[in-house]
């Protein structure tokens, strides 16, 4: 095989068939199922989502809050949302590639 | 046989334009929102039925081409389609069609309808204009075509101040970028004589031009200066076209603004031309020339360091959305960051990962977009928070959803995997091997952001009953491209050399130019 | 493939050394940790079951597996959340067919990365748990998971990628040819800093002290796992064994480079492949014992240090060796 394509479908495929019949055999080997309130330690189940769940949108807190330098960089220095502050970036980025080329491709080919 | 069937297959792009201008018109006999409906529905089935013939028809018979109007070249505008561009062509006519049938239920009986399809049959067009010319100024015309449609379609929801802002912006930048690639094609014309690729292609390469209609004997400026600042304003002018950094902003504001099915199309398929349009200058035109080999050199450079650093910033980005077409709409910026990169390092493994990439990016995005908005209008809300629990009311949009966010991720057996690997397989071979650790991180990150979405639609509770149901139809769509970005995983084998011949085609400068002269001369009565 | 193949390949998914072997190879990992960290903690450790409790973190898994499952009635469907985390099991079973060890051996260019890959169903395994429970403290655990993921998974992507690049080359980077390949001065720089990286990321995704956030029984009423039991828990012990001796299979043959210095023809190399491979987990678990957890932003920032950016200073050295000296 000279292929890592080949090789990641036919690992892919051992996975999904393979994890299928796994789950399947340790599902069906049970002597059945019954319908309990989960032990929430102690708690019933609906005052935890109702209420103290959390947000579903915070997911992200541990690595943003690692990052935190970085991601305020992106969002408040370069996605400030205001067309001047693009325009600044686009038209120096325009005249950078256009002094590049100039310089490398004619003045100094 | 075969001229007639060139002929028909040549007139997809004015016959898309025809039906896309005849929907006004219709306005003034009947405001029957069904009909327009199903009307433009037809036509997206013919430009898809179209473009895939086109495609076969290319890789059968060689590149395709064109006379508009029976013009020549260099007079008149001609449609030069290679694999390449037919591969990206069938990509997007197949897309739209999921798209067109997806606005059906989208749209329903909204007042304006008939304007939409206007917009979106003229986006189509333009698209496809845009990919099959082979004339850089028919290619301005295009894109303003392309671009003016897009900034109408951003504003579709003329009521709400987010979608004016956001077209406002989109059309400050993108008139701008369509006006200085104008200024770009002043510098082609004046160093060249000619506006047609092949044979500013001929020019660049062996100083003379076609053998017919060549009215200019030598170039007339000095090629190296005029292609320098063409060749640069050009790449600015796609960059923001394909909303590569720095000049990426206006899309993470005018792609959410928009329709959902819209944003399918503007963030699957629009900034693939801008991607398409960096290879053919780059490469195809303007590459192997000794006097212009430095500048497409630096330029290259530069785009394979932006694309790293699009797809960094990109990704960063997605991390911290709570809005759902935000945080898609950043994902493709980080994708057209990766494209760019393999583009810009010129190899035959580049075009191929760059292609293929682009195939499972456009539909992967197109997907999720349409998976998105139909989640959107489901629960009523675009932030994520309201979306818990979505996949109790809708099933195959969430499903889209996973599907296409883990394809985008890279998870094997899904199309964005293997597309993945060809670009982890390209930059490795090119030598640039730092790009591997930039697609490392950026997935990883936008993995955070994907989860997000998965947790949320998936793992939490709904909170509200769901006011909408999707239709059929809409489920049809989302379920074809589904079934797309698993076929495109899963027979990676077979699909495989259809993305390195057409990658392959985007260098491949002397076919190119062969297939114009071929073309030529065989017009005038000449031997092949 | 003709059919003699595919009978092998099945037998070294399932058996060995797949799914069985390595399943058995985790509980072997898992009994050191337990041993060790009850050891340093002037515990006894298991003793119940098989000579000096060998064979309890079976019995455990065993008697999870055949317990009944608690159906949770406003979670994520619990046999969907099992189908992931098999599908996880699956994934390192599969990936140890790229080891030197296996009788069918499983090679091609950037097969490195195509494990990376294959091996994020196992992490989707772990994510699954924690996110399918209804209470907050499994959704809290797997957020914190899935921080620690964002670094881990690149950085450990990046070192067996160098690693690998550091004996086959960079556009080649094959983990299995690197398995198997002679290691020489020029490939040390690449090997101790991806070695490190990988070290750090077997702790981390083994979810070993200091890098346990995700299971913070304390200060949390419980971490990923927090409502999960049954089947579906004893398939998790399962996979979060797997992982562990995976990764510390991984380091042994990749970075301790297995037989090293015999060969795997010598029946004493590997018996120096088990005694490397019992120095990676006792080392990893004198650390964990002798630490205590760190808060989620201190873990993260730790392994962005000291995995991802030691793994991009190995893929720096892996470039330099290959593009400079070469």
């Amino acid at each position: 095989m000279a292929d890592p394509g080949t090789l990641g479908l036919i690992f892919s495929i051992t996975v999904i068939v393979g994890g299928l019949i796994l789950a399947v055999f340790v599902a069906v080997t049970k002597k059945g199922v019954r319908e309990t309130e989960p032990y929430l330690c102690g708690e019933s189940e609906t005052d935890f989502t109702d209420s103290v769940s959390p947000p579903a949108t915070e997911v992200q807190w541990g690595l943003e809050k690692t990052l935190d330098s970085w991601v305020r960089f992106v969002r408040t220095k370069i996605h400030t949302g205001v067309l001047d502050d693009w325009w600044s970036l686009m038209i120096v980025w325009a005249a950078l590639l256009l002094i590049m080329s100039l310089v490398r491709g004619w003045a100094w080919p | 046989m075969i001229v007639w069937y060139e002929q028909l297959l040549g007139a997809t792009v004015p016959a898309l334009m025809a039906a896309a201008f005849l929907i006004p018109i219709m306005t003034l006999a009947t405001k029957c929102a069904r009909l327009y409906h199903y009307y433009a529905s037809a036509v997206a089935a013919f430009a898809a039925l179209s473009t895939v013939l086109t495609y076969k028809y290319v890789v059968d018979n060689g590149t395709l081409v064109y006379f508009f109007g029976g013009w020549f070249p260099p007079v008149g505008i001609i449609y030069e389609v290679d694999q390449f561009s037919a591969l990206l062509g069938a990509v997007t006519g197949v897309v739209m069609l999921a798209i067109t049938v997806y606005s059906r239920w989208y749209l329903g009986d909204h007042e304006g309808v008939a304007w939409y399809y206007t917009m979106l049959l003229g986006l189509e067009a333009g698209m496809l204009g845009s990919l099959y010319t082979g004339d850089a100024f028919n290619l301005f015309v295009m894109l303003e075509v392309m671009s003016v449609s897009a900034y109408g379609l951003v504003a579709y929801h003329r009521r709400t101040k987010e979608a004016v802002e956001a077209a406002l912006k989109y059309s400050l930048i993108g008139a701008t970028a369509t006006t200085i690639y104008f200024l770009a094609l002043l510098f082609i014309y004046g160093s060249f004589g000619t506006l047609n690729m092949a044979d500013i292609a001929l020019r660049v390469s062996t100083n003379s031009g076609l053998p017919i209609g060549n009215f200019m004997p030598q170039n007339p400026g000095l090629v190296s200066l005029g292609a320098s600042i063409a060749l640069a304003l050009s790449i600015w002018v796609f960059m923001v076209k394909s909303a590569v950094f720095p000049t990426h902003f206006w899309l993470p504001d005018a792609h959410p603004a928009a329709p959902s099915p819209v944003s399918a199309a503007l963030s699957g398929l629009f900034v693939n031309v801008g991607l398409y349009a960096i290879a053919r200058f780059i490469h195809t035109i303007f590459g192997g020339h000794s006097d212009i080999d430095a500048t497409v050199q630096v330029l290259s450079y530069s785009l394979l360091i932006l694309g790293g650093v699009s797809a960094i910033i990109a990704s960063t980005a997605m991390i911290t959305q709570y809005d759902i077409k935000r945080l898609i709409a950043y994902s493709t910026v980080m994708h057209t960051g990766l494209i760019a990169s393999a583009i810009a390092l010129g190899t035959p493994e580049g075009m191929y990962a760059a292609t293929y990439h682009i195939t499972t990016h456009a539909v992967g995005k197109a997907l999720l977009f349409l998976s998105a908005g139909a989640l959107v209008k489901v629960m009523g809300s675009r932030y994520l928070s309201d979306l818990s629990g979505a996949q109790k009311y809708a099933p195959i949009a969430s499903a889209g959803a996973v599907v296409a966010a883990m394809s985008l991720i890279g998870l094997p057996p899904f199309g964005g995997f293997f597309s993945k690997l060809a670009l982890y397989k390209a930059f490795a071979d090119a030598g640039q091997v730092w790009m591997v650790a930039v697609i490392l991180v950026s997935s990883a990150f936008a993995l955070m952001a994907y989860m997000k979405l998965v947790h949320t639609m998936f793992f939490r509770l709904p909170k509200t009953e769901a006011p909408t149901r999707i239709t059929a139809s809409a489920n049809a769509a989302m379920i074809a491209l589904i079934v797309g970005v698993v076929v495109l995983g899963v027979l990676y084998p077979l699909i495989n050399q259809y993305f390195i011949s057409s990658g392959a085609s985007a260098l491949d400068r002397l076919g190119y130019i062969s297939a114009a002269v071929r073309a030529l001369t065989s017009y005038f009565g000449g031997g092949t | 493939m003709n059919s003699i193949e595919v009978l092998l390949y099945l037998f070294a998914v399932a058996v060995f050394p797949g799914f069985i072997f390595l399943s058995l190879l985790g509980t072997f990992t898992e009994w050191i940790e337990r041993k060790v960290a009850a050891r340093a903690q002037n515990r006894m450790g298991p003793t119940y079951v098989g000579p000096v409790g060998l064979f309890q973190p079976i019995a455990d898994i065993l008697k999870l597996l055949w317990a009944k499952e608690l159906v949770v009635s406003k979670g994520f469907s619990w046999r969907t959340t099992l189908f992931l985390v098999s599908t996880g099991v699956m994934a390192l079973s599969a990936a140890t067919l790229l080891m030197p060890i296996s009788p069918i051996r499983l090679s091609t260019p950037l097969d490195s990365l195509v494990l990376v890959y294959v091996l994020f169903y196992s992490t989707l395994g772990f994510l699954a748990i924690g996110f399918s429970s209804p209470s907050p403290f499994g959704v809290v655990g797997s957020s914190r998971m899935l921080s620690m993921i964002c670094v881990v998974e690149p950085a450990a992507a990046i070192s067996i990628y160098s690693i690998s690049a550091s004996f086959t080359g960079m556009d080649t980077a094959s983990v299995s040819k690197a398995m198997i390949a002679e290691v020489g001065l020029q490939q040390l720089p690449a090997l101790i800093l991806g070695g490190v990286a990988l070290f750090l990321v077997m702790m981390a995704k083994s979810l070993m002290k200091p890098f346990d956030i995700p299971e913070a029984e304390t200060e949390l009423a419980g971490g990923i796992i927090a409502d999960v039991g049954g089947p579906l828990l004893g398939m998790f012990r399962i996979l979060h064994d797997m992982e562990a001796a995976f990764l510390a299979m991984l380091l042994t043959l990749l970075v301790l480079r297995g037989p090293y210095p015999l060969s795997y023809a010598d029946p004493l190399g590997w018996v120096l492949i088990g005694v490397k491979f019992v120095a990676v987990v006792l080392t990893a678990t004198a650390i964990s014992a002798s630490l205590g957890r760190l808060r989620i932003e201190q873990g993260v920032a730790l392994l962005g240090k000291y995995s991802l950016l030691v793994s991009i200073a190995a893929l720096g050295a892996a470039a330099l060796n290959y593009y400079v000296v070469v």
